[in-house]
């Protein structure tokens, strides 16, 4: 039976890969991304990823071949100190987060256009598929990457389940998390690492400039479905894997790169989320007003209001 | 006052930004179960007098006793109703999400709310008044019921010490008067109760302790002690006048006036009054 499926194009066993880790990546990285993108720290992935490419290409240049475990180790490396320089910039005040992501982002990313420069002086051949980390070539991922993925998607997933009581608080209101005991920095680190964990692992599959599409689309196209943040990342989670499995398909069909593909489709759902949610919100608030203007709902109508009254009527009664 | 412990107990406390003090040598004793104001000007150290007892920042020197213990052995034991615009009201959750955290404390890094705790925080959300809103996004409340859901936060979470920083700020009137009479019925349950409090006007109304703050502690005590005419001059300087005709407490003050502790703590705040900055220069 296996040996029969490579004659169809739908389950070639290449492309199967490729669907299977993009939607590995779209899953981990929505889920992650969307809590970032609630706390208006979007930029945080973009500059990550911008950060790893120097790293990557140094631990190219270590090791003189394309050594996935060095090139992944510095790109980490170069990320996770990227995060630091970040937090260090800001945290006198002097400097303005997003002014410090922007500066960090740019001067990371220019010395690794420095270094790549100095690689394409270099006649080796060796040098020749460093690009496809810049830009993301998906259609590259084979069978053996998919473990990488898989455990990175179930880190990914089994942290924030398991832990969530602890992500939402210190997301939410990170002061009164530490007021009651709870370690903060402790958290904001392992998000940190999540996060790099999977801009690293991204970085083939997305590249360095669509990695933080795939971070930041999914939970801003939730945002517009739900108020619940355990809803929101659910779905976002749902999203980046769904727009991994479509992208990766439409692309295979009209033969176009499957990364910018996913990002594309994103935005035209990420618009197709703001068209419906609008749309639905215009009609119920039509049909709540023709219901109000009607004498038979009036008394529905008045309802809030009365246990509103009945609130505080509660409490006057105290004294 | 009594022999029982105090509630929370500053000793020698001293907290910088930088070479900067925000708070100079504090000696100030918060007796158990009651509702204390802490008043004093702008940039007289309230909310980093108050997040140091939260152990949100580090003092340079002194200690913090809650309830005869260091700080920070016991986490959970004050609870905090921040400011309203320290958290974004943007975010995606709901009133009873927010009001539940309070207990999110006690859970363990695997754990979820039990059934127990979800109940007590739809009882916490009657209390203050705002059950009805339970399922609300957060981005729909008003000042006053943003001001509700914190509070109720801090019901759930169940403290000894009720810690508020400003919490009247941009609140209506039943807002304000309704977190009174509930902090008034948590304070006649033995709770201890500190607010950052901006309008001298309504201390002596429903506080029973203030503490006035200036770097230093300018004076502490039952309100009639503390509010005196040089005491608020000190704080905020002549022009302010505290004319309240609504209080007679603080009006028969000036004869308590020369009482040695009021004497004692002007002499003190004179020196700061001068030179608010040479604190930093030891």
């Amino acid at each position: 039976m296996i040996e029969a499926l490579p004659e169809s194009s739908f389950f070639n066993p290449a492309l199967v890969s490729v669907v299977t880790g993009t939607a590995l990546l779209g899953l981990a990285s929505g889920a992650l991304g969307s809590i970032a993108v609630f706390r208006r720290n979007s930029l945080l992935g973009d500059a990550l990823s911008h950060a790893a490419f120097p790293g990557l290409l140094a631990g190219f240049c270590l090791w003189g071949t394309k050594s996935i475990p060095a090139m992944v180790g510095g790109a980490a490396l170069s990320a996770a100190l990227a995060q630091f320089l970040v937090f260090f910039l800001s945290r006198g005040g002097r400097v303005r987060p997003d002014a410090a992501l922007a500066l960090v982002m740019g001067v990371f990313f220019g010395v690794g256009m420095v270094i790549q420069s100095h690689l394409q002086q270099d006649p080796g051949s060796a040098q020749a598929g460093l690009k496809d980390y810049l830009f993301g070539q998906a259609t590259l991922l084979l069978e053996e990457d998919l473990p990488v993925l898989a455990t990175l998607a179930g880190l990914v997933l089994g942290a924030l389940l398991l832990c969530w009581n602890r992500w939402k608080i210190v997301a939410f209101d990170p002061a009164h998390a530490a007021s009651l005991g709870i370690n903060t920095s402790f958290w904001e680190v392992f998000y940190a690492f999540l996060l790099i964990l999977s801009v690293v692992i991204g970085l083939q599959v997305a590249g360095v400039v669509l990695m933080s599409a795939f971070l930041v689309i999914p939970g801003s196209s939730a945002r517009y479905w739900t108020k619940r943040l355990g809803l929101a990342v659910f779905l976002s989670g749902a999203t980046g894997a769904t727009l991994g499995v479509v992208g990766s398909f439409t692309a295979d069909a009209l033969s176009l790169p499957p990364g910018p593909t996913i990002v594309v489709l994103g935005f035209c759902w990420l618009v197709a989320s703001f068209g419906l949610t609008e749309l639905w919100k215009h009609r119920k608030a039509r049909t709540e007003l023709a219901g109000a203007q009607s004498p038979g709902t009036q008394p529905t109508e008045t309802q809030p209001i009365g246990s509103l009254s009945m609130g505080s009527q509660s409490k006057g009664g105290k004294p | 006052m009594t022999a029982e412990t105090p509630a929370l107990e500053l000793e020698d406390l001293t907290v910088a930004y930088g070479a900067k003090p925000a708070l100079w040598d504090i000696d100030l004793t918060v007796p158990k179960g009651v509702m204390m104001a802490l008043i004093g000007p702008n940039g007289a150290g309230k909310s980093t007098l108050i997040k140091a007892v939260m152990g949100l920042i580090k003092p340079a020197a002194g200690t913090i006793r809650l309830l005869g213990q260091p700080i920070g052995e016991s986490p959970g034991k004050i609870a905090y109703v921040p400011q309203k615009s320290t958290v974004d009201w943007e975010f995606p959750v709901t009133v009873k999400d927010v009001a539940l955290m309070g207990c999110f404390g006690r859970l363990g890094w695997f754990q979820r709310p039990s059934a127990a705790e979800r109940k007590a925080t739809i009882h916490a959300l009657n209390r203050v008044g705002i059950a009805h809103l339970a399922n609300r996004p957060i981005h729909q409340l008003s000042g006053g019921q943003q001001q509700r859901v914190f509070l109720a936060r801090a019901l759930v979470q169940d403290a000894e010490l009720l810690v508020l920083d400003e919490p009247f700020q941009g609140v209506d009137a039943g807002t304000e008067q309704a977190v009174f009479e509930l902090l008034s019925s948590l304070r006649d349950a033995g709770r201890t109760i500190v607010v950052v409090h901006h309008d001298l006007q309504t201390v002596a109304d429903h506080f029973d302790h203030v503490a006035l703050l200036k770097v230093r502690l300018i004076a502490s005590g039952p309100v009639a002690q503390v509010m005196t005419r040089e005491n608020l001059s000190l704080a905020f300087g002549q022009g302010m006048q505290i004319e309240h005709p609504g209080v007679p407490a603080t009006r028969s003050e000036p004869s308590t006036a020369p009482q040695s502790s009021s004497g004692s703590s002007f002499n003190v705040s004179q020196n700061l009054g001068h030179q608010p900055s040479q604190g930093a220069s030891p």
